[in-house]
């Protein structure tokens, strides 16, 4: 793997039963970049994530992550679901606690979940149980644990999807500042206008490949558009936007 | 050590869940204690309950006297009723607002005395009535007790006139069935041992009340981590198969042991409640166990089927057929001597293990505390390879929901 890239998808397929398939997907995501996969649902964002992931072993292929194939780069990736996957019962506090204690010894645990606890900005909300927390709350909870493990790639699923307004603002600036920090951050969305403003590199993702990818910028221009929405739509071939 | 750690730290999330899981909590105490307050309740309003009762005397001999007599103590002595006795009525039959009378007719002393003559009592019941059921029931005793002191006093009339020897007794019942109960060992059970016996059953069966909310709430943590994508956040940590089942097994000991001493309590309040002395604290200290160990033998097949079953609702489907299969052989020992059982059956009852929690409780109020060890071991080892097999089965993307 060339010095710098953090993730390399090579040829990268995932085959599921009833002939369904996700690949052949080829990307490279380099320290301090933010690139992002975008596409409708059902593209295979998603599954491209999980086969960064380690979630998925590719069926042919392969994801490289810290130069390992993904399944065995466990803790090189930190992870923001789209889903606000939390344990409803638990504190946010016993939230960065819980995680902090699976990806780190114990005497290190401590610090990661008090680095999180800055991250997320939830002040004393994080003694709060996670069931009173909004959305927004929620994302922001696993996003700051994701920062705080400092993992040399940071993965984000729809990081604003379902957030209003300031909350996304907030979400934008932080995964912003992680690519700036030096970190690999690969997102998935179907927000162009998000994508267009934060990302460096996009790649357009429809049936299950990717059919281009670029800069935002040089995209738009490929494809005689006025923003990447219309360039998308063009290059899935959809006709004047 | 570090596998270790992990799974603890799995187990620390699991249990803190479930003691704030308060609605299963408070299911697993009322169905606990269903049993006792339905019992207490019964008895409770029982003792409050002041049925109408009106006996007739519509004969005026001495026999009639005692008679009617006899049954209005009985049934005051009952403390359910509000009994009046009534001599000379101006007439005879069934009094209207009463739920039973009992009318001693005319020529009952006449009947009683003769030989060739049987004495009636008339009881007119409210029909579906479980008050009047209860009066039927004590004047039938009464009737009993009075019956046999005539019949002895008709044979021991005939005896002398026929100038020989007769016992009453031996007359009146020449066929009798000895039964004398006797333990798996053969040796005569003493009346402790016969009514430990009986409550085996009932105790076996009662496992179920507690069971099913804790062993439906420790499936429920295991399912819910992949439809609620905290599965998708496990899977990409450091967390191994091993770590992942030992931490579910170990998380569910909370809710396992709190089921547990649920059940110890219950029983123990049973048993006072209903009298019985085989509130032995062996006895119900074992059934509590075998609570516990059932409950992690649900968690660890749920664990199984968890991650081999695609699907929330399929996973939600096994976990009510676990749960059903237990009903099924709970309730079935209650009625069933499994080790009668053709062998085929019998192989078929004994693959599942909570057949072996029912046996367990059964084999040591009987005193066979070698059958009862291994039916508790047996549990011990389907758990365990149960929870083995679950280690295998573990794949990052069986705790996910599919896309695809």
């Amino acid at each position: 793997m060339e010095p710098g890239v953090v993730l390399e998808a090579r040829e990268a397929v995932k085959r599921f039963r009833r002939g369904l398939q996700v690949g052949p997907v080829s990307f490279r995501v380099h320290r301090g970049e933010l690139y992002a996969l975008i596409g409708p649902n059902g593209a295979g964002k998603t599954t491209t994530i999980r086969m960064v992931l380690g979630i998925y072993r590719p069926s042919s292929g392969v994801v490289l992550v810290c130069g390992r194939p993904s399944p065995e780069a466990r803790g090189c990736a930190a992870y923001v679901p789209e889903e606000t996957a939390v344990y409803p019962r638990l504190t946010g506090w016993e939230h960065l606690v819980f995680y902090a204690r699976l990806y780190t010894p114990p005497d290190a645990a401590r610090k990661v979940a008090e680095r999180a606890a800055e991250y997320t900005g939830l002040g004393g909300d994080l003694h709060r149980r996670v069931s009173e927390y909004s959305k927004g709350m929620r994302r922001r909870l696993l996003l700051g644990f994701a920062l705080a493990l400092e993992t040399p790639l940071l993965v984000l699923d729809e990081p604003t999807s379902g957030l209003d307004v300031t909350a996304s603002v907030a979400v934008r600036r932080l995964v912003r500042r992680a690519a700036d920090e030096g970190r690999a951050v690969l997102m998935s969305s179907h927000n162009m206008l998000e994508v267009e403003r934060l990302a460096d590199r996009v790649a357009f993702l429809a049936h299950g490949r990717i059919i281009d990818e670029g800069e935002p910028r040089l995209l738009v221009e490929k494809y005689g558009a006025r923003d990447l929405e219309e360039a998308f739509v063009r290059a899935v071939g959809g006709g004047d936007a | 050590m570090r596998e270790a750690s992990r799974a603890l730290v799995l187990a620390w999330k699991d249990t803190l869940e479930f003691l704030r899981d308060r609605r299963s909590i408070a299911l697993m105490l009322v169905s606990a204690f269903l049993f006792p307050l339905l019992g207490l309740m019964v008895t409770g309003l029982r003792a409050h309950q002041r049925a109408p009762v009106v006996v007739l005397l519509c004969d005026h001999g001495g026999a009639a006297r005692e008679a009617g007599e006899a049954i209005v103590e009985a049934l005051r002595s009952y403390g359910s009723f509000n009994v009046t006795l009534v001599s000379s009525p101006a007439r005879c039959g069934p009094v209207p607002g009463a739920v039973a009378t009992v009318e001693v007719p005319p020529g009952f002393t006449a009947n009683a005395s003769r030989l060739s003559s049987v004495a009636v009592i008339r009881l007119y019941q409210a029909v579906g009535n479980p008050a009047a059921s209860d009066v039927a029931n004590v004047v039938q005793a009464v009737a009993q007790t009075l019956s046999e002191r005539i019949a002895a006093a008709r044979v021991s009339r005939l005896a002398d006139m026929a100038g020989v020897k007769a016992s009453p007794e031996a007359v009146l019942h020449p066929l009798r069935v000895v039964a004398t109960g006797v333990t798996p060992s053969g040796a005569p059970a003493t009346p402790e041992e016969e009514e430990r016996a009986s409550a085996a059953r009932f105790l076996a069966f009662s496992v179920f009340f507690v069971l099913n909310p804790a062993a439906l709430a420790v499936a429920d943590a295991v399912s819910r981590e992949r439809e609620s994508g905290t599965g998708e956040m496990l899977a990409i940590t450091p967390l191994t198969g091993l770590d992942f089942v030992a931490g579910k097994a170990l998380g569910s000991l909370s809710a396992a042991m709190l089921a547990g001493g649920i059940d110890f309590a219950a029983a123990l309040s049973y048993a006072a409640l209903t009298g019985f002395r085989t509130a032995d604290v062996g006895l119900v200290a074992l059934h509590a166990l075998e609570t516990i160990v059932a409950i992690i033998v649900t968690m660890a097949i749920t664990v199984l089927a968890t991650l081999l079953v695609p699907g929330q609702r399929a996973a939600t489907l096994m976990t009510s057929t676990i749960t059903g299969a237990a009903i099924m052989v709970f309730f079935s020992v209650l009625f069933v001597d499994i080790a009668s059982l053709p062998p085929g059956i019998r192989l078929l009852l004994y693959l599942v293990p909570y057949t072996h929690t029912a046996l367990a409780i059964e084999s040591y109020a009987l005193g066979d505390t070698v059958a009862a060890a291994m039916h508790t071991l047996l549990l011990a080892a389907v758990t365990a390879a149960a929870l083995l097999a679950a280690a295998r089965a573990y794949r990052p993307e069986r705790l996910v929901k599919q896309h695809q």
